[in-house]
């Protein structure tokens, strides 16, 4: 048998709903309010950002301790994404580079906050400088992690 | 008391970019025959089959409506194992169990992967959580670069080290006809490859890749009468936690205990092995990026913390060396996903056989550890012996 071997294309775009639910729904929500929602877990102490239903240590209900962070912290870790991404929120190439960051934010030091950076040149990004939180202006923000815009260098 | 367990048949395709000369029952199908051809066994001989891949990497849900017949399932029992980047290894851990719990004599175990289809990142992405951390979220790349730069900034590791880590695992492969990626690399070579997120560079990644493993295993009565020397799966353990990265988008600024020390330590205990770097000949991790070899080693508790990469400048992990590490090129050479976790135990019984080929260790080679790890963490590793 000699015949040709075949390939086809199949494209496949597709749209999909998800709950937040009440807990992440809360801190999605103080996004859009200009604020950064942890919960504490009322067994351990501990907080949670983005809030969770349950300590997965303590395997206990959260409860509504809420507790607002600042939008200052200190950068633990970071690296500089510079080779183009797939974005899944999006079904296409994000834009590169971008900075990003693990933050550990005033007031939450049991939690790091994962965002972007500001700052793109290598030499001027390191583990222990201080952010800042950049939102979008309000009337702008849907409730999405993208009401925050970046963190800048403070 | 459970009963032994014995590695009695191997069978694997070579590894490749491209397979469009064949879709994925025939490509499952061509280890299958393999394995079945090196235990000197039919189908018929075959009790249950488990099967595995990443679903959704070929954007196809239930793949296995589309095996059954390659794979040698028809009307037999068995399931599919779906466990992110572990399946392979989920997959032999539920053969194991299968065997172990005397409920069948033998079991087929098969993981595949056939990534030509479709830029499997498109599927990898999708595992974040939608809401918090998609928009941020680099694949697995951005994962390996986190644990690269922690690593620098604690143990003194510099590029050049996680460079040469993966010259070896390229002369390694180079030596093992069915590994994908053989190129004649130098540690310059790595250094200049382009940044996809830095520290990690395009060669410190795991290609995709199109591959198939498939290994037969066998209760005590059956492995006494293979026709190949049994390999004994000893002991395997699994523990799962998301340590430092994604904790259901918490990061802990700190994390506590891996899931890695956790399953090791229990293995250890349980099994008297006091000093894993002497008591254990052979080791084929899953290192999907080079620069997690450096952690897994000391996680493992091969060395030290902040030592690992020592050993990596010393060359101990070569073929020839005193701890030899991923001896067939590893999953930076060659990553069909779900049939990687397979592969690792594959390329371990082989050692131990003394079958291994061009890549076979120049020590003597009696006690191995394979071990996938996987998204959240998740771990699962295996002590295998020549000896019951």
């Amino acid at each position: 048998m000699t015949a040709e071997l075949l390939e086809i294309i199949i494209p496949l775009d597709l749209t999909y709903r998800w709950s937040a639910g009440p807990h992440l729904g809360a801190f999605l929500r103080g996004l859009k309010d200009g604020k950064i929602i942890a919960n504490r877990c009322p067994g351990c102490g501990r907080l949670q950002l983005p809030p969770t239903p349950a300590c997965g240590r303590c395997h206990i209900g959260m409860g509504e301790d809420w507790v607002e962070l600042s939008h200052q912290g200190t950068v633990i870790s970071y690296s500089f994404v510079v080779d183009p991404m797939y974005d899944a929120g999006i079904g296409d190439m994000r834009p590169v580079p971008y900075t990003i960051a693990s933050i550990v934010l005033d007031g939450g030091p049991d939690v790091a906050f994962f965002h972007k950076l500001e700052e793109s040149t290598p030499e001027k990004v390191k583990a222990g400088m201080r952010v800042e939180a950049v939102f979008r202006p309000p009337q702008e923000r849907e409730g999405t992690m993208q009401d925050i815009i970046h963190f800048r260098t403070i | 008391m459970s009963e032994r367990v014995a590695i009695i048949g191997i069978g694997q395709t070579d590894h490749r970019y491209i397979r469009s000369d064949i879709n994925h029952e025939e490509m499952i199908n061509e280890a299958v025959r393999k394995a079945l051809e090196d235990a000197d066994l039919t189908i018929r001989d075959i009790d249950t089959v488990i099967i595995d891949n990443m679903d959704l990497f070929e954007g196809h849900y239930l793949s296995d409506t589309m095996v059954v017949d390659g794979a040698g399932m028809y009307l037999k029992p068995g399931l599919k194992i779906n466990t992110g980047g572990t399946s392979g290894a989920s997959a032999v851990a539920t053969g194991w169990h299968h065997v172990a719990s005397a409920v069948f004599d033998t079991a087929l175990v098969i993981g595949w992967q056939k990534q030509d289809a479709s830029p499997s990142i498109a599927a990898l992405v999708t595992a974040r959580e939608p809401l918090y951390d998609r928009d941020m979220a680099a694949g697995a790349v951005g994962i390996f670069a986190g644990m690269g730069l922690s690593y620098m900034m604690e143990s003194g590791c510099q590029e050049e080290h996680a460079a040469l880590a993966r010259v070896i695992m390229a002369d390694n492969a180079r030596r093992n006809p069915h590994a994908h990626l053989r190129p004649d690399l130098t540690v310059d070579d790595v250094l200049k490859s382009r940044v996809l997120v830095w520290p990690v560079r395009l060669l410190h990644m795991s290609p995709t890749s199109c591959g198939a493993c498939a290994l037969i295993l066998a209760n005590e009565k059956r492995a006494k009468k293979a026709a190949k020397h049994p390999v004994w799966i000893k002991d395997l353990e699994t523990a799962h936690r998301e340590q430092s990265v994604f904790r259901g988008g918490c990061v802990e600024p700190k994390p506590a205990i891996s899931a890695i020390e956790v399953a090791s330590f229990r293995l250890y205990k349980r099994n008297g092995i006091t000093k894993p770097a002497r008591d254990i000949d052979v080791w084929e991790f899953y290192t999907p990026s080079s620069w997690a070899l450096f952690p897994w080693m000391e996680l493992f508790s091969i060395c030290d913390k902040g030592q690992a990469w020592r050993l990596v400048e010393k060359e101990a992990i070569r073929i020839e060396g005193e701890i030899p590490i991923e001896p067939s090129g590893g999953v930076v050479s060659t990553n069909p996903i779900g049939a990687s976790g397979v592969i690792r135990v594959a390329e371990a019984a082989l050692q131990l056989r003394g079958e291994a080929g061009d890549h076979q260790v120049s020590k003597k080679a009696e006690t191995a550890i394979a071990t996938a790890w996987g998204a959240a963490s998740w771990i699962v590793m295996f002590y295998l012996s020549k000896n019951l």
